[in-house]
């Protein structure tokens, strides 16, 4: 089982918690979202803090992972703007927790951690040890990934998360096919993540009861 | 990290998937059974295997590369690999080139190892055989750039290995045709090197490598949104 309140890795794992000056917050004017002919949304608003959590909800079709997708460049949006406040570059600084895992079948979870690490900018990448501890994953870590349940698979998703620390985070249902367990992960991720000065906009059908912002999208 | 080491890591892997990806062997079974067909469809008159040697192996040699490109971006278009890949803190060109590195060492080079052994089986003189792998090598990095073009603009389209094939099959005739004249130069005349047409297909191979990454930078964003 996983314990992620008492992790004893925390140091090692968990970005320190952040100096508020800092803190560069998320943007979203007029932002607007076409498919085809349709639009999804229009002149969408909103201003994401430093350390804050967005939970956006809206019914199937209402455009929450257009959301996601266009705020960290992967979609182009119909209309609008979206910056961080120090006007840095967005994409690099995003993790995108997709419905697709982006995870590789031939690798091990191991090897996984490893690569990711290896793709971060940060001085002090975490232990890739620590981090399949975390995500309950220290048996299989030598396993192929396609071997492993979809549980598991979105676990070692969400510790890539870690592996390469970024100021935003953009979680697409994110609660899918974990147990009690994985749910706690999610929840002590992206808590620690909020406390460490981080951003997270969380797509859920269910309540969140981290988010300190709702945005309720329209179908 | 730095881009040089995120790049080197993301070669690394790219390899790493290639050689675990199992696509190498039937690759090279492809080219074997092309090469071991060519007697019963053409007659086993060595002669005239010889005279069409230089055609039939830059042939095989372009659809053993569309064949190994068939999946190069729409694996990661559909396990999300391709996300994660315009998301790195590089440019998406730098990341393309380490991926198709990656695709050339790992399959392209010991496709590439095994054409004199396809050569003498189709009669060519021993003494052309390095003559051959020089223009080989020399075209080689044309073919898999451009045929890497139709595979990203394919991306996220049905039945895409066909479409790749129609799209890059017109882009690959200039190669062709200097790799083939090559070849039967060198066989005209043995132990000699057209220098002139290796030149020019090593020209052809540098112009698609600068020119190719924006091209399947653009394709991939495109097939994305």
């Amino acid at each position: 089982m996983v314990k992620t309140e008492n992790f004893s890795y925390t140091p090692a794992v968990f970005p320190a918690a952040a100096d508020t000056k800092n803190q560069v917050s998320l943007r979203v004017e007029n932002l607007a979202c076409a498919r085809g002919l349709r639009v999804v949304f229009a002149d969408l608003n909103f201003t994401l803090a430093g350390g804050g959590v967005l939970h956006v909800s809206g019914a199937n079709g209402a455009g929450k992972t257009s959301l996601l997708r266009m705020i960290c460049g992967l979609l182009a949006p119909a209309a609008g703007t979206i910056s961080l406040s120090d006007s840095t570059p967005l994409a690099p600084q995003c993790h995108y927790h997709g419905h697709a895992d982006g995870l590789k079948n031939t690798l091990t979870p191991r090897e996984t951690i490893f690569y990711e690490n290896r793709f971060s900018t940060s001085q002090e990448p975490s232990a890739a040890e620590d981090l399949l501890v975390l995500a309950g994953l220290r048996k299989q870590a030598d396993q192929r990934v396609s071997t492993l349940s979809a549980g598991q698979r979105r676990r070692l998703a969400l510790a890539r998360l870690l592996a390469a620390p970024r100021r935003l985070w953009l979680l697409d249902e994110p609660y899918t096919a974990l147990d009690a367990a994985g749910r706690d992960l999610v929840d002590t991720l992206v808590r620690r993540q909020a406390e460490a000065g981080g951003l997270v906009v969380l797509a859920a059908h269910e309540p969140v009861p981290l988010a300190d912002n709702h945005l309720e999208l329209d179908a | 990290m730095s881009g040089r080491h995120i790049l080197q890591a993301l070669f690394a892997r790219e390899l790493r998937l290639v050689l675990r990806g199992g696509h190498l062997m039937p690759v090279i079974a492809f080219v074997f059974i092309c090469v071991m067909l060519m007697p019963f469809g053409l007659g086993p008159e060595l002669s005239l295997l010889q005279r069409l040697a230089p055609g039939l192996l830059w042939v095989i040699m372009l659809m053993a590369i569309l064949l190994s490109l068939d999946r190069m971006f729409q694996a990661d278009f559909e396990d999300g690999g391709l996300d994660q890949l315009m998301l790195l803190p590089v440019a998406l060109e730098g990341a393309i080139m380490a991926k198709i590195s990656a695709h050339f060492v790992g399959i392209l080079m010991p496709v590439l190892a095994t054409m004199p052994l396809a050569g003498l089986l189709l009669n060519i003189r021993p003494d052309t055989v390095m003559p051959m792998l020089a223009a080989l090598l020399a075209g080689a990095p044309a073919l898999v750039m451009l045929g890497a073009i139709g595979a990203a603009l394919a991306v996220g389209v049905r039945r895409a290995g066909l479409l790749t094939v129609l799209i890059v099959t017109p882009l690959y005739v200039p190669v062709i045709v200097f790799g083939a004249g090559a070849l039967a130069r060198s066989l005209a005349a043995p132990g000699t090197l057209d220098v002139a047409a290796i030149a020019v297909l090593g020209l052809i191979s540098a112009a698609s490598i600068f020119l190719a990454p924006p091209a399947i930078a653009a394709a991939l964003r495109a097939g994305l949104r």
